[in-house]
C-alpha cells in the first residue's frame, strides 16, 4: 500500500500538467452534453419502467387518457351565463381544443348535450356557435343543468364561477411539453379572472422551482464556500485551487449527468452542491497538511504521501454512502445515489490535480505577512480551542460516553415519533400562487384531485348489467356524502341521462334501465355519435368500468386511509362481485411512501456495511472500525430523532439523509483515526496520540465541517420545502458529527486506553 | 401565313382538348346503375388513433324514392344490440332525418344530431359518403387522366359552391370504363387533405359495378374506417314499408 501510495503520489505531482490538460480536454468537449439536461419532476421518475405501480398507471392512461387534466375556475364580472362571458369561454375553448398537444376541453360551451324534446332525441354540443342576438341565457342554464354529471363538474358551489377541463394529450415525452400546454392555456385565459390546478400545473411549478434553486444553490454555495475560504485561510493559492476544483468538478460532473441523459428534479436539483462541498474537503486537507510539511525538497510529494490514501478513502466512503442509495426502489435516488458517487471521486481527482499545479507553482512556506497575521490568529483560536476540547476529553472521557449514550436514548424516542409521509404541494411555501390556488378551489369548488378505480364485474353482462350499474350509482352517491370525498362519476351517470331522454325526458326516469339489452342499445346510440365520451368512462368490451372520485390534495399517507375506506366501501357494496383496481396518479404517490421506508433501511444497511468494511480495510483493526462505528450512527439517530421530535417528515426529500451523512460525517473520523493510527505507529501511547491527533487534524476537521456546515445552510434561502429541511438537517447532523468527532471518538479511545 | 399558323394552334389545341368534361363525368358517375334497391351485410371497422378497433356488423337495406333515398341499417351482433334499427332519409337538397329503434324499449326516436356530428354510424364515413350528392352542389373540372391503381381514370376535381362546406374541395378518381369513383381525397378549408377515400375491392354484382370494400382514413389522426359488403342482392323489390317511420317497430 505504502508504495502504491509513493507511486501514485510521484505520478500525480510529476505529470500534473499533462493531467490537467486532460481534465480541461475531458470537460470542455463534454460539455457537448448538456444539451440533453431536462427538468422532469413527474411521478413516473420515482419508479423504475418494470415496476408494477407505475405499468398499472401507464395501463390506465392507455384505456381512459391522460390522468393529468388542468382545470381552470374562472369567475366572471357578472352570471356565468351573461352573452360576454359565454362569448368569451366559447372562443376560449376552440382556441384550445385547436392546439394540437391538447386532446379535449370540456367547458359550459362544448359538453355534449343529450336529450329530448318533442318526441326527438337531441345530441349535440351544449352551444353551437358563438352567442349572438338570439342567444338565451336561461335556455343555456336549463339545458346544462338538465344533466346532473354537468352541474356536478362544470360549477363552483355557488354557481358563480365556471370549471373548464383541459385534458392533454398522453405521450411519453409530456412531461416536456406541459409547460407549452400550460403556457398556451394561461395565454388563452388571460385578462380572465382564473386560477389553475391539477397535477401538472404542481409539477411544473416544482420544475420552475427546481431550476431556480438549482442555480441559485450552485451560485450561493460557490459563492459563500469561496468567501469563507478566503477569510479562513487567505491564501490566494488555496482560494485559486478551490475555485479551479469546483467548476470542473462540478461541470464534468454535470457533463456526465447529460450524457446519461439524466434529468433534473426536486432531489438531483442538490446534486451540483453535493460536489461543490465535498470536492472542497480534499483541497483543504491537502492545504492544510502541506503547512504541517516539513520545508524541503520533494515537499509536495512528501505531502501527498501523508494525505493522499486519507483523502481518497473518504472520497471512497463518501461515493459508497451516495451509491448507497442505488439499492433504492426508486429511480430518481438510484441515479442521484449513482452520479453523486461518481461525482465525489472525480471531484477527488481534480482537487489533486489543481492542488497539486496551485502548490507546485508556490513552492514555498506561506511568509507572515500582516494578512496571515490575522490568519495565525485565527489558526491561534482554534489551538487554544483543541487543547481546551482536549483536556476536557482527558478528564471527562467517562462522562463525554455516558452523556452520548443518553442522547443515543433520546434520538431513538425522538424516531419513534418521526412520521413517513409525502406531500407534495407542501413542499411549496405557504404563499405560492400555485398552492393558494389550490387550496382555494378545494373550498370553492370542491375537490378535484382524482381517485381512479377500474371496476370489472364478473358477471355475464359485464358493465351493462342493470345490477352492476344501479350499485354503481349508489356507491356513488354514498361516497359523495363521505366528507373527504366529492364528485364521484361514473358510466352510470351516463346511462341515466340516456335512459331519461330515450324514454319520456322525465325526471323519474333518470335511472338505469331495467335489462342490459336496454342499456346496451342505448349506449350504442351513443356510440354512433364520433365524437361520444365513453372512452372517458369504460373499456372498449365493457368489460370494466371507471370510477372517478375526487379527493383532496393532501400527503400520500392520508391518501392511503382514502383510499382503503374507498375499497371498502366498493367491496361492501359489491361484495366480491367485481375486481377492483386502483388507477392513475394516487395509487403511485401511495406506492411512494412504501418505497421510502425501503429506500432509507436497504440504503442505510448497505451503506454502513460498505463504509465500515472499507474502513476496516484502511487501517485492518476491528477495535478501530468500531471506534469509527459509534460516533457516526449516533448523528443518524440524533437527526431523525430532531426530525421526529420537530415534526418533519421522512418524505422523498429528506430520505437521502441518513445515507448521506454517514457517508459525510464518517469522512473526518477517517481523517482522525488515520492520523491517530500515524500518530501510534511512531510509538506513542493513546492519550497522547489522541492529544497530537486532535491538536493536528482537529483544525482541517473543523474547517471541513465548518464549510460543509455553511454550504448547506444556504438551502434554507429555498423556495421549496423539501430542499429548506434537507440543508437544515444537514447542517444540524454536521454540527453532531463535529461534536462526535472531537469528543465521543477522542473519549472512546481513551476509554479503550484505560481498559487496556 | 398567320391564317396558317392559326390553323395550325387550332388543331394542336383542340387536339389535346378532352373529349368529356369534368361535370360530364361527374353526371355519369350520379346516374352509374346502383339498382332501385339493394341489401347486403355490411362489417364495418373502426380504427380509433390508440389502435382500439370497434366493430358493426349490420344488414344494410337501401331504396331510391322519388326525392330521398332511403336507407335501414339493423345491428346482428352483438346478442344485446340485435335488431336495433336506424332509418336514415338522404334527401337531395335537405337535411337528413334519422330515426333510431331499440327493441329493448319497443321505441322509436327521431334524431337530432349536430351537424358536426353526421359520422355514419360512429365511424369515418358521413351519411354523404354513402348516398348521392346533388351535382348543382359543385362546379366540376377534368384535371388530367392517368393510371390509379393500374385503372384508367379521370382525375376530376369538385368545387363546392357553397365555400362553408366542410370540405370545399374534393379530387376524385374515376374510373373510365365503369364511371365509379375509387379514390378521392377530400380538402378542408385550409387546403390540406383532411379525409382520404379509397375503393380496395370493386366486382360485378347481377351486373351492377359494386363497390365490396372501401376504407376511409383521416391523414392527421390516423384514424380510418374500413367497409366490407357481402351478400348483396339488387333490385328484389324491397318493401316500402321498411323505410317507414311504423315499419321500424314491427
Amino acid at each position: 500500500m505504502k508504495n502504491l501510495n509513493q507511486k501514485l503520489s510521484d505520478f500525480l505531482v510529476d505529470y500534473r500538467w499533462y493531467l490537467f490538460a486532460f481534465l480541461i480536454i475531458l470537460t470542455l468537449g463534454s460539455t457537448y452534453f448538456l444539451k440533453n439536461l431536462k427538468i422532469d419532476n413527474s411521478l413516473e421518475i420515482w419508479f423504475l419502467k418494470d415496476d408494477p405501480a407505475l405499468m398499472n398507471y401507464n395501463e390506465f392512461k392507455k384505456l381512459y387518457g391522460n390522468d393529468e387534466v388542468v382545470l381552470a375556475w374562472i369567475k366572471p364580472e357578472s352570471s356565468v351565463y351573461s352573452p360576454e362571458f359565454v362569448s368569451k369561454i366559447y372562443k376560449i375553448t376552440e382556441h384550445i381544443e385547436k392546439n394540437p398537444l391538447v386532446k379535449r376541453v370540456l367547458s359550459i360551451t362544448n359538453s355534449p348535450y343529450i336529450n329530448g324534446k318533442d318526441g326527438e332525441l337531441v345530441v349535440e354540443d351544449m352551444l353551437d356557435k358563438v352567442p349572438d342576438n338570439s342567444y338565451n341565457p336561461e335556455l343555456l342554464k336549463q339545458r346544462i343543468t338538465s344533466n346532473p354529471l354537468w352541474k356536478k363538474l362544470l360549477f363552483n358551489k355557488g354557481e358563480t364561477a365556471i370549471m373548464m377541463m383541459i385534458e392533454p394529450k398522453a405521450s411519453s415525452d409530456f412531461d416536456i411539453k406541459r409547460p407549452e400546454v400550460l403556457k398556451y392555456v394561461n395565454d388563452s385565459l388571460s385578462g380572465l379572472n382564473y386560477k389553475l390546478v391539477g397535477m401538472g400545473v404542481t409539477y411544473e411549478e416544482l420544475n420552475k422551482i427546481s431550476i431556480h434553486d438549482s442555480s441559485l444553490f450552485t451560485s450561493l454555495s460557490y459563492l459563500l464556500l469561496i468567501i469563507t475560504i478566503y477569510v479562513l485561510f487567505r491564501r490566494g493559492g488555496l482560494l485559486l485551487a478551490s475555485v479551479m476544483t469546483i467548476f470542473f468538478s462540478v461541470l464534468l460532473s454535470l457533463n456526465l449527468f447529460a450524457m446519461c441523459k439524466q434529468s433534473f428534479n426536486m432531489i438531483s436539483a442538490i446534486f451540483p452542491t453535493v460536489v461543490i462541498i465535498l470536492c472542497l474537503s480534499d483541497a483543504i486537507h491537502i492545504f492544510s497538511h502541506y503547512d504541517d510539511t516539513p520545508v524541503g525538497e520533494n515537499r509536495l510529494k512528501r505531502n501527498l504521501y501523508v494525505v493522499l490514501i486519507p483523502c481518497l478513502f473518504t472520497s471512497i466512503t463518501n461515493a459508497i454512502g451516495f451509491a448507497s442509495l442505488v439499492s433504492s426502489p426508486m429511480a430518481v435516488f438510484k441515479s442521484f445515489g449513482l452520479f453523486s458517487g461518481i461525482g465525489v471521486i472525480l471531484a477527488f481527482f481534480v482537487a489533486i490535480i489543481m492542488s497539486s499545479i496551485v502548490i507546485a507553482h508556490k513552492e514555498k512556506k506561506i511568509e507572515v505577512s500582516p494578512e496571515n497575521e490575522k490568519f495565525d490568529k485565527y489558526l491561534g483560536i482554534f489551538d487554544k480551542l483543541l487543547v481546551k476540547i482536549n483536556s476536557i476529553n482527558q478528564k471527562k472521557y467517562k462522562t463525554i460516553v455516558i452523556l452520548c449514550s443518553f442522547l443515543f436514548i433520546m434520538g431513538i424516542i425522538g424516531i419513534f415519533g418521526l412520521k413517513i409521509d409525502t406531500y407534495s404541494m407542501n413542499f411549496l411555501l405557504d404563499n405560492n400562487p400555485v398552492k393558494k390556488d389550490s387550496f382555494f378551489i378545494e373550498k370553492d369548488y370542491g375537490f378535484y384531485l382524482p381517485l381512479e378505480v377500474r371496476l370489472k364485474p364478473k358477471g355475464a353482462h359485464g358493465v351493462k348489467s342493470p345490477e352492476f350499474l344501479n350499485k354503481l350509482s349508489s356507491l356513488q352517491e354514498t361516497l359523495d356524502k363521505d366528507p373527504d370525498l366529492s364528485k364521484a362519476t361514473s358510466i352510470a351517470d351516463v346511462v341515466k341521462q340516456l335512459n331519461k331522454v330515450l324514454t319520456d325526458n322525465k325526471e323519474s326516469s333518470y335511472k338505469i334501465p331495467d335489462t342490459p339489452e336496454a342499456v346496451a342499445q342505448e349506449l350504442l346510440l351513443y356510440e354512433l355519435d364520433k365524437e361520444n365520451d365513453l372512452s372517458y368512462f369504460v373499456n372498449d368490451n365493457y368489460t370494466e368500468a371507471r370510477l372517478t372520485v375526487r379527493i383532496p390534495n393532501i400527503s400520500s399517507k392520508v391518501m392511503n386511509t382514502i383510499q382503503e375506506r374507498v375499497r371498502t366501501r366498493i367491496e361492501d357494496t359489491f361484495k366480491g362481485d367485481v375486481d377492483i383496481i386502483f388507477g392513475g396518479y394516487v395509487p403511485l404517490y401511495i406506492k411512494m411512501m412504501e418505497y421510502i421506508v425501503q429506500s432509507q433501511i436497504y440504503s442505510f444497511t448497505i451503506s454502513f456495511i460498505f463504509i465500515f468494511i472499507t474502513m476496516g480495510i484502511l487501517f485492518r483493526s476491528l477495535t478501530v472500525v468500531f471506534i469509527g462505528i459509534v460516533p457516526n450512527i449516533l448523528p443518524i439517530f440524533l437527526t431523525l430523532g430532531f426530525m421526529g421530535a420537530v415534526g418533519i417528515n421522512l418524505d422523498i426529500a429528506t430520505v437521502t439523509i441518513a445515507a448521506i451523512v454517514m457517508g459525510i460525517s464518517v469522512d473526518d473520523t477517517t481523517h482522525f483515526i488515520f492520523m491517530y493510527q500515524e500518530e501510534r505507529n511512531k510509538g506513542r501511547s493513546i492519550p497522547k496520540s489522541v492529544e497530537h491527533t486532535l491538536l493536528t487534524s482537529g483544525k482541517a476537521i473543523i474547517t471541513t465541517a465548518l464549510l460543509l456546515i455553511i454550504g448547506y445552510m444556504v438551502m434554507v434561502f429555498a423556495n421549496v420545502k423539501s430542499v429548506i429541511f434537507f440543508g437544515l438537517l444537514i447542517s444540524v447532523t454536521m454540527v453532531s458529527a463535529l461534536l462526535c468527532d472531537l469528543f465521543l471518538t477522542p473519549s472512546l479511545l481513551i476509554l479503550l486506553s484505560k481498559k487496556e | 401565313m398567320c391564317y396558317r399558323l392559326a390553323f395550325v394552334f387550332l388543331f394542336v389545341f383542340t387536339s389535346i382538348s378532352y373529349a368529356i368534361t369534368g361535370y360530364e363525368i361527374a353526371d355519369k358517375v350520379y346516374n352509374a346503375e346502383d339498382g332501385n334497391d339493394m341489401q347486403g351485410v355490411m362489417l364495418m371497422k373502426i380504427m380509433k388513433s390508440d389502435g382500439k378497433i370497434k366493430e358493426r356488423d349490420l344488414n344494410y337495406f337501401r331504396k331510391d324514392f322519388d326525392k330521398e333515398s332511403r336507407a335501414l341499417i339493423v345491428f346482428r351482433s352483438p346478442a344485446d344490440v340485435k335488431g336495433t334499427s336506424f332509418l336514415t332519409w338522404n334527401h337531395k337538397d335537405a337535411d337528413n332525418d334519422q330515426w333510431l329503434y331499440m327493441p329493448a324499449l319497443n321505441r322509436v326516436k327521431r334524431i337530432t344530431v349536430s351537424t358536426k356530428s353526421q359520422s355514419f354510424m360512429g365511424s369515418d364515413f358521413s351519411y354523404e359518403d354513402l348516398s348521392k350528392r346533388s351535382l348543382q352542389k359543385d362546379n366540376f373540372n377534368l384535371l388530367k387522366e392517368e393510371k390509379v391503381n393500374n385503372e384508367d381514370c379521370y382525375i376530376v376535381e369538385a368545387i363546392a359552391k357553397d365555400t362553408s362546406e366542410a370540405f370545399p374541395k374534393k379530387i376524385i378518381s374515376v374510373r373510365k370504363d365503369n364511371f365509379i369513383v375509387i379514390k378521392s381525397d377530400f380538402y378542408n378549408g385550409a387546403g390540406t387533405v383532411a379525409k382520404k377515400f379509397t375503393v380496395t375491392n370493386i366486382k360485378k354484382v347481377d351486373d351492377i359495378w359494386t363497390v365490396l370494400s372501401c376504407k376511409m382514413e383521416n391523414p392527421e389522426t390516423k384514424e380510418y374506417t374500413t367497409l366490407d359488403i357481402s351478400e348483396i342482392k339488387y333490385n328484389s323489390n324491397l318493401s316500402e314499408r321498411m323505410f317507414k317511420v311504423e315499419g321500424l317497430s314491427k
